[in-house]
């Protein structure tokens, strides 16, 4: 189920950025990419594989959906069953 | 490989500094982010051929790590990240591209020690309830180890084994606890010597030693004074001040390596240290405890996640203390030695000479600094640089030039001519501050080490092709004491007791 997760926001990132287009075809994007600050997080902490990079950010732009909500990560915080 | 009869007639003439551009306090609290982060924060590296007796053919590197501890910084004292790594690196092509790195990763377990309080089990707040010895440890409450991992090639993707205890191929070493104080281990020197572990090294014949454990802080530096708009008198007596520093401990990890394992088709090998962190965490509002609070299956207090992303980076002294501008100290941090052309301004036209002008009125050697591109980004030809060569900034020794004896050693380094010292590597003896002040206020302008280059091989001050500033030996008043070091692995000085209770019981 996590990597599931992680697997939907990074394609969605990936979506957002028009990352599947050719770059001969057509200008870089230059907006930001939008990406849920809440997911953002929750996708990292389910792929913590040591071989990886990390994840670039100074082309995403963070929304906080979850400022006020103080379960927004009950699922990762959950005791250990 | 060089001779040292090369070398020595090139120190006489030129008395050559080959420093890092900058000075001050090493790297400790150096930049802004890091501030919050202690555990993790890189504040020395040391690389040297061993000098102890009988090591001749080693190479020791040390990295230290969590700064100015104050030794009686109970009850939890200064313990690792165990959701970090802490790396040394190791290039010995000229790439500025790691070919071999030494992973540390850090486990600390807790026994949860209780005590028997009108007939029920308290845990204890402690992390020991009774004295503790290198062969008994049942009162101690909170256990340390760690594994130290050789990474071949890339740090992230290459090849990965284990180190591991010579004759029983165990990978787990045990971290001493740190010197609570003379009730709780009453020797520590002899504590501590229980957890110098010779280590098999994967594809190297011979084996190594391994250490990581507290020890008194070996930098020494007048640092408030020198943070206080330089408030001293830097053309005094070397010995004028205090080290302001030496009544705190530090954390080391320091590994001797056979120098053939270290080295490529050259002696010389470049080094520098770095520690990452996951780079997602979520704090946890209701953190794990105890069956005392019903919340033993709880998680910890913060989850981490996500790929190991990097947070300090030190390899010569001082650089991003001093040399590195404020705006850029924690993108240096995040750093890789390959891509280091980002930061070339600040070594060919540093601003501490500039700031040393406007407070003293000493003129600053001219710009572009060739001399500082050649000691601080190259290595010098014919000492400390490779054939090929990616400027960057690390730590380079030349592991042909033998080491120089305890006793012998000169804490000028080169700039005294004692060509097994900084900027040849760096010995826990060397004054890099005063070396570094020096270079910084035009020593090396045009400098000839060892006719290598027509001119100079060190490289001019813009126009200015000869020493600058009259070769004055710049410093901030601070001087090493050697007797404040071993002279044997691994070389940092046991660390000061939290508390002297025999002492203070006599």
């Amino acid at each position: 189920m996590r990597y599931l997760l992680a697997t939907i926001i990074s394609l969605s990132a990936l979506v957002l950025s028009g990352c599947f287009g050719s770059d001969n075809d057509r200008p870089r994007q230059q907006a930001p990419v939008a990406i849920n600050y809440t997911a953002f997080v929750k996708a990292q902490l389910a792929t913590s594989g040591d071989t990886r990079d990390p994840v670039p950010i100074n082309d995403t732009r963070f929304i906080f959906r979850d400022l006020n909500n103080p379960n927004a990560y009950d699922d990762v915080l959950a005791a250990e069953k | 490989m060089l001779s040292r009869l090369t070398l020595l007639p090139a120190a006489c003439a030129a008395a050559t500094l080959l420093a890092s551009a900058g000075t001050m306090a090493s790297s400790h609290r150096e930049a802004p982010f890091i501030t919050g982060m202690p555990k993790v924060d890189g504040t020395d590296f040391y690389m040297f051929n061993s000098y102890e007796s009988g090591r001749e053919g080693y190479v020791t590197l040390i990295a230290n790590y969590l700064p100015l501890q104050d030794a009686y910084g109970g009850p939890n004292y200064f313990s690792l990240d165990d959701d970090a790594i802490y790396e040394i690196h190791i290039d010995n092509d000229g790439n500025a591209e790691e070919n071999i790195t030494f992973r540390f990763q850090f486990n600390t377990e807790r026994r949860d020690l209780a005590v028997d309080v009108g007939g029920t089990s308290v845990p204890v707040p402690l992390i020991n309830i009774g004295a503790v010895t290198g062969q008994n440890n049942d009162a101690q409450n909170v256990l340390e180890s760690f594994t130290v991992e050789m990474v071949t090639g890339d740090r992230r993707t290459g090849n990965v084994q284990n180190l591991t205890k010579a004759g029983s191929g165990d990978s787990s070493f045990a971290k001493p606890l740190d010197n609570i104080g003379t009730k709780s281990i009453d020797d520590y020197e002899a504590y501590a010597d229980n957890f110098i572990y010779d280590v098999t090294i994967p594809d190297c014949p011979m084996p190594g030693r391994v250490f990581a454990g507290q020890r008194q802080e070996g930098f020494v530096v007048n640092l408030g004074e020198v943070f206080d708009l330089v408030a001293l008198n830097p053309l005094g007596a070397r010995d004028s001040r205090r080290n302001i520093i030496a009544d705190k401990n530090i954390t080391s990890l320091a590994l001797e390596v056979p120098a053939d394992c270290l080295t490529g088709e050259n002696t010389v090998i470049g080094g520098w240290t770095t520690a990452s962190v996951r780079q997602a965490t979520v704090i946890n509002p209701a953190p794990q405890g105890s069956e005392t609070t019903g919340s033993s299956n709880a998680k910890g207090p913060a989850v981490k996640g996500g790929a190991f992303t990097q947070v300090s980076r030190l390899g010569s002294p001082l650089v991003n203390e001093v040399v590195i501008g404020l705006p850029d100290k924690d993108r240096f941090n995040s750093s890789e030695p390959k891509d280091d052309g980002q930061f070339a301004t600040y070594v060919t036209n540093p601003s501490l000479p500039a700031l040393v002008e406007i407070l003293f009125g000493v003129p600053a050697p001219e710009t572009p600094r060739n001399d500082l591109v050649t000691v601080f980004l190259t290595g010098v030809p014919g000492v400390t640089q490779l054939p090929t060569v990616t400027a960057s900034e690390m730590l380079r020794l030349n592991t042909g030039i033998p080491a120089t004896a305890a006793g012998g050693q000169n804490d000028l380094g080169v700039a005294g001519g004692d060509f097994a010292g900084f900027p040849n590597g760096r010995r826990p003896i060397d004054d890099v501050v005063d070396i570094a002040l020096t270079a910084a206020e035009g020593f090396l302008c045009g400098a000839d080490v060892n006719g290598e280059a027509a001119g100079g091989e060190i490289g001019s001050c813009g126009t200015q092709e000869m020493q600058v500033n009259g070769g004055a030996i710049v410093n901030d008043g601070a001087l090493p004491n050697a007797a404040d070091y071993l002279t044997r692995f691994p070389y940092l000085n046991t660390p000061l007791p939290g508390a002297d209770n025999v002492a203070a019981a006599e």
